[in-house]
């Protein structure tokens, strides 16, 4: 079946919404722009590299990622981390996505959806 | 191959401000090196490049934000604006245009008298909407606030009473005042035009104007002094903003600055004699008035701007502007 073009736009927007929670979420632990590219793609949650990678920049301008240059390999690779203040973002923001889904979902459930 | 990356990247931060292109420069180049892996055959990356998307898209992306010309937030106040600036304008300029080609020493054919008023007016529309746009451009690229003020409990009561479009009586009365001056001034201009001079203690003053010629001139302008004069009564007396008053109102002040503009640019009025003297030469002089003409005409669009701002900042959609009322 062909797919609803307002279908797909509408989960477009939603995934959209938890973009940089999921992206905070894996950060952690140091990675470099294509290595979470990876990372998210291998735990189902396909991002753009022309989205992630502009998102990273904007997340360390915004201070909540912090990044050095690996300079040891043959490629320099600019890794990111999760800042103080990232980590402190990323645990309420991460509580408001668990109220708000567990939200929705009792939504769903009240109307029989499923 | 790698040529057609480093193409890319440089299309890309092309478009990103100069503190920030070395560093995504890098970052991207490795990440794109990275997408690549071993497999570097020229149809692979440009496969991969293909996937990234448009440079200027990506470029947007680390902008983080849509760059406007005039944005969303301002553009209902431009439009507005634009509006009311070429209404005036447009007014205005086949008025005064009607007006000098009556007063023209050679006579006039029918065909030049709707020609050139349509001529002038479509030029001063154009005019008008280059400057406005450019004014508007220029507020939005330093992201000067020209949105309506903040929504709260206050803003809510005052949408019935809009007190902030009252006119305040001192103002008014300052502008009497002043214009009463200014007409006294234009007398005595009238009667002794040869007062503005250049005095030297052993020659006899060299007079600016040429006196006959400015007299006709002088007429006018004290007719546009009057017609100012009446706005401003009409103001004091109103107390208060409408629609009608401010078209009015911006009407003989732009009606004035361009009379004045117009009659400064006839340079058949000045005394050669005196221009030798003081600027040095008529070319000079007439930099020099042109310069005062811009300075004296964005002076004016200015007033009214900030009028037009307190006017229509909140008016309902039954009376959103004068256009709408005829």
């Amino acid at each position: 079946m062909k797919e609803d073009p307002i279908l797909s736009n509408l989960i477009t927007e939603l995934k959209r919404g938890n973009l940089t929670l999921c992206v905070l979420s894996q950060l952690k632990k140091p990675q470099y722009g294509y290595s979470l590219l990876q990372l998210l793609a291998d735990k189902q949650i396909p991002i753009e590299a022309n989205t992630l990678y502009p998102l990273l920049r904007r997340l360390e301008v915004q201070e909540l990622l912090s990044s050095t240059w690996d300079t040891s390999e043959a490629r320099p690779r600019k890794f990111y981390v999760l800042s103080d203040k990232g980590h402190a973002l990323l645990s309420e923001l991460g509580k408001a996505w668990q109220e708000h889904y567990q939200r929705v979902g009792a939504l769903l459930a009240e109307e029989g959806h499923e | 191959m790698s040529d057609l990356i480093g193409r890319y990247v440089e299309e890309t931060v092309r478009h990103l401000s100069l503190k920030e292109r070395a560093e995504v420069a890098k970052e991207l180049e490795a990440n794109i090196q990275d997408m690549i892996g071993g497999d570097d055959s020229e149809q692979h990356v440009e496969q991969v490049l293909l996937d990234m998307g448009s440079p200027s898209v990506l470029a947007k992306q680390y902008r983080g934000k849509e760059r406007y010309l005039i944005g969303p937030e301002t553009f209902d106040f431009y439009w507005m604006v634009l509006k009311l600036v070429c209404l005036v304008v447009g007014i205005v300029t086949v008025v005064i245009t009607l007006i000098s080609l009556f007063f023209t020493e050679s006579p006039v054919g029918i065909g030049t008298m709707i020609a050139k008023p349509i001529a002038s007016l479509f030029s001063a529309l154009s005019g008008a909407f280059l400057w406005v746009t450019i004014t508007f451009a220029i507020m939005d690229y330093y992201q000067v606030n020209a949105t309506l003020e903040s929504w709260d409990a206050k803003a809510l009561h005052d949408l019935e009473e809009a007190p902030t479009r009252l006119i305040k009586k001192s103002d008014s009365i300052a502008d009497l005042v002043g214009l009463s001056v200014f007409f006294l001034l234009l007398a005595v201009l009238f009667n002794r035009p040869e007062l503005i001079a250049l005095y030297r203690k052993d020659a006899a003053p060299v007079p600016l104007f040429i006196g006959q010629a400015l007299r006709p001139y002088v007429i006018g302008w004290m007719a546009t002094v009057i017609l100012s004069f009446i706005v401003s009564a009409l103001k004091w007396f109103k107390g208060k903003w409408t629609s009608t008053l401010f078209v009015l109102s911006a009407s003989v002040d732009l009606l004035g600055i361009i009379y004045f503009i117009f009659v400064a640019t006839r340079w058949k009025l000045y005394n050669p004699a005196f221009l030798t003297i003081f600027p040095g030469s008529m070319t000079r002089w007439q930099i020099i008035i042109k310069a005062a003409s811009v300075v004296l005409l964005i002076l004016t669009l200015i007033g009214n701007g900030d009028d037009a701002y307190t006017v229509f900042r909140r008016t309902r959609p039954d009376e959103a502007g004068p256009a709408r009322q005829r």
